[in-house]
């Protein structure tokens, strides 16, 4: 079934545009009433983005490592690809606003399957355009041959579909996942990291290696690289695992289709702050309603006892929370609540993230004299539990449907900027300083398992990366918030190349402070990049203050 | 129909005289407020009406600042009215029609959690909550999670905190396309009558004519982002003379202009 009617729909078109015609004032409503074609300029930033990461790879490199410079920016870049599906296919076949309008049409779930399917596919389609550039520049420098070009463009965007069925395929079996906030930046950012070391002499050929070991496809590359550069023709089986991969399609899109429930429109709360969250996505029910008192008198005298003018019993929750009550005054403290919408309940989380770490450290220990691509992995999970990478995920801070509009919380209240980045910024610090022990024990088992590193360097590696994170905890505010705006939406054109070039400065910085080889320069960089951090914290809180950006969601 | 408890108002002294000058927004090429200029007295209760995209929500979202106008300026108390004035915003509460009450809370403590953000947690603000939970009949469902609620409900845990904490200034979108009953509606224009006569500024939104009739001071009428009437009711009585509905005919000739 569809729910389109093509033909219908453009002859009523045709018939509104002759109506319209037809009358001064309807060509003037007409004309208010339009939409130009406008390009989200986040798309265009990420189209710049990935040129210039195509360009700076094939830049900085040091001689003789540029093939597989590029090559680990392009196994980053398939995890990228296949992070973002998933939570692409997840958020439309999951329980979201479009299709809380399906379930008000008769339609079978099947049917609404395929109308989400075909959905997911077109938008998800547009991003193949966006990795247009970056492919370009990746392979474009020092071939000549077009032939070659155009093999390099169209391996990486066979890449791009092998990524869209992997998904498929992991769907189908139930593993549809959370794993958005891994999408484009973060591998890519932390590819560059790793590039730049290569510059300084750190074993790129170990970095190769681990990241053949994570992506699904890394090896791949390899192959596809022998079979179209070195013309080896036993190569071309390379083509026997993508025919596999596409052939076994349907038996999972068959699977996935028959296995799809149209999801409830259940009260989904939202979880709390990053390690709050419990992972399982699944809805949880708020309170048996027989649990609550029915009765005039039981509610005047909750509402006469004043409890409800209390705060949360941050004293008596847990060792986090008792830490976070110190470190923060009694206003900031009604912020945090008031962001959670619940009494905090870190220490659990912290529990729970511990118990992880300790999976992970065991994994170092076990692996790392196989080589420094163990930590890698390691290392993410680990900043993970202590960065605020995603942003957090503040109730407080999160949209949602107020009418015809969508904002949140924060927007509705007088709650002002200032405050409240100071509160996350603190929230943001603790989290840093209580992760920090965590840290250090990579650092040490890293230094004593794996042969590159020794502990005193690890231990300094983990010094440098301290003061990059607190140089940079203003950003991480800045990101929480502005993702409670439309601001990177109303970024003007003309200070787009600005703000481009200031993100730069503060990857550049970053790389710059790890790898610095005197004190001076790490502390300069260390100096500029809070400097620049500060600064795009101070102005966006300007810029919020005067109401240069609207607090709804725009899309 | 009588309220069973009139409350006590929080601040029966303060009022906010507000001013519009040439206040525009657009989204995109849509221009959604055009140069809109408006003295708001204090104590007046104000209907905002017009046509579907007419402006109205756009209006009240500036005037809450959760949207910044383009050009122009609004004005609270001859103060210019900004995100970071939190002193200005504490003195208005912004009530869309679909209210943004977190689910999991019970009606208690969304209303603990509001006075708690504005600063309101004053000596006896129970009472007045109780008096307004009775009025809107939402002391049996007190401890309920918002979340539990139907929707009218739902609203009137919101209103609720809007009539407990009694602001200067009150902004309604839709109020009577709300989902309320009419018991909760006629306490809501009760308490509303009862609060301009104290000096309150009331702004809402609506599409009843028959409702702005008897229940606004002053109409504000928005046709394509333009403000074209801002009249009371007795000058557009006259203007329409020999109309029996003056909003009707309003309206019938913006409609007239349209089409």
């Amino acid at each position: 079934m569809t729910l389109r009617l093509p033909a219908f729909e453009k002859a009523l078109r045709r018939r509104v545009r002759a109506e319209v015609r037809k009358s001064r004032v309807l060509r003037r409503q007409a004309r208010r009433a339009r939409r130009r074609w406008w390009l989200n300029p986040a798309w265009l930033a990420f189209g710049y983005g990935a040129f210039l990461i195509g360009a700076l790879v094939t830049k900085i490199a040091p001689a003789g490592h540029e093939f597989a410079a590029r090559m680990a920016v392009v196994c980053l870049w398939f995890l990228g690809t296949l992070a973002t599906n998933s939570a692409a296919l997840a958020a439309t076949l999951g329980d979201g606003a479009r299709n809380w309008c399906l379930q008000l049409l008769p339609l079978r779930d099947a049917e609404v399957f395929r109308i989400q399917w075909r959905q997911h596919v077109r938008s998800s389609s547009w991003w193949l355009l966006f990795y247009a550039p970056f492919a370009v520049s990746l392979v474009a420098p020092r071939i000549t041959d077009w032939r070659l070009l155009l093999a390099g463009v169209g391996f990486l965007l066979l890449q791009a579909l092998c990524a869209r069925a992997i998904v498929v395929h992991l769907a189908a079996w139930g593993l549809t996942g959370r794993v958005g906030a891994f999408g484009f930046c973060f591998p890519l950012a932390i590819g560059l990291g790793f590039l730049a070391a290569s510059r300084y002499g750190a074993g790129l050929g170990d970095l190769y290696a681990a990241l053949n070991w994570v992506p699904v496809f890394g090896w791949l590359n390899q192959i596809f690289l022998h079979a179209v550069v070195g013309g080896s023709a036993l190569a071309w089986l390379w083509l026997i695992p993508v025919l596999l991969l596409f052939g076994a399609l349907p038996v999972s899109w068959r699977r996935l289709r028959d296995g799809y429930v149209l999801a409830e429109p259940v009260f989904r709360p939202t979880a709390q702050q990053g390690d709050e969250a419990d992972g399982s996505g699944e809805p949880v029910v708020v309170e048996d309603e027989s649990d609550v008192p029915v009765d005039s008198k039981v509610g005047e005298a909750s509402v006469r006892s004043r409890e409800f003018l209390r705060g949360e019993a941050w004293w008596t929750a847990g060792w986090y929370e008792r830490m976070a009550g110190r470190l923060l005054s009694a206003r900031q403290r009604l912020l945090a609540e008031f962001l959670l919408m619940a009494a905090p309940n870190w220490s659990a989380g912290h529990r729970r993230g511990l118990r992880r770490w300790g999976l992970v450290m065991l994994f170092v220990a076990g692996f790392g004299a196989h080589g420094a691509w163990v930590l890698m992995p390691a290392l993410l999970f680990t900043l993970d539990l202590v960065v605020p990478f995603a942003g957090g995920n503040w109730p407080g801070l999160q949209f949602a449907r107020a009418g015809d509009f969508e904002t949140t919380p924060w927007a509705l209240q007088p709650v002002g900027h200032r405050e409240i980045e100071v509160t996350l910024r603190k929230l943001n610090l603790l989290r840093f300083l209580t992760g920090l022990p965590l840290l250090a024990g990579l650092a040490l088992v890293a230094g004593w398992r794996c042969p590159q590193f020794t502990p005193a360097q690890a231990m300094l590696g983990l010094v440098r990366l301290s003061g990059i994170v607190l140089a940079c905890l203003p950003l991480f505010g800045l990101l929480q918030l502005s993702s409670a705006t439309d601001d990177s939406l109303q970024v003007r054109w003309r200070r787009l190349p600005g703000l481009l070039v200031f993100i730069l400065m503060v990857i550049g910085f970053g790389i710059g402070a790890f790898l610095a080889s005197t004190w001076v320069v790490v502390l300069a960089c260390l100096a500029v990049l809070a400097v620049i951090s500060w600064w795009l914290a101070w102005s966006q809180a300007r810029a919020w203050s005067r109401g240069r950006f609207d607090m709804v969601k725009r899309g | 129909m009588r309220l069973v408890c009139t409350p006590v108002a929080a601040n029966p002294e303060t009022k906010v005289r507000i001013e519009l000058r040439t206040v525009s927004k657009s989204y995109g090429r849509t221009r959604a407020l055009d140069r809109v200029s408006c003295e708001i007295e204090p104590g007046q209760l104000v209907a905002v009406l017009g046509a579907n995209g007419a402006g109205k929500s756009t209006l009240l979202r500036c005037l809450s600042t959760v949207i910044g106008a383009d050009k122009g300026t609004i004005l609270c108390d001859g103060q210019p009215l900004r995100r970071d004035r939190l002193d200005l915003r504490r003195r208005m509460l912004f009530l869309p029609d679909f209210p943004l009450v977190y689910g999991g809370y019970s009606v208690i403590r969304h209303l603990g959690m509001l006075f708690r953000v504005y600063e309101a947690e004053t000596t006896g603000v129970e009472d007045r909550a109780v008096a307004v939970l009775r009025d809107l009949d939402l002391l049996p469902l007190a401890n309920r999670p918002v979340a539990t609620l139907s929707r009218g409900q739902a609203y009137k845990a919101a209103l609720a905190g809007l009539l407990t904490l009694d602001p200067e200034v009150w902004l309604l979108d839709e109020p009577f396309a709300s989902g309320m009953d009419p018991h909760g509606i006629q306490a809501f224009r009760d308490h509303a009558t009862e609060a301009v006569r104290r000096g309150r500024t009331i702004l809402y939104t609506t599409q009843i004519l028959d409702v702005v009739e008897r229940f606004a001071d002053r109409v504000m009428v928005l046709h394509e982002g333009e403000l074209r009437a801002w009249d009371t009711m007795a000058q557009l009585r006259e203007q329409g003379r020999g109309e029996t509905d003056p909003l009707e005919h309003i309206f019938r000739q913006l409609r007239s202009e349209s089409v």
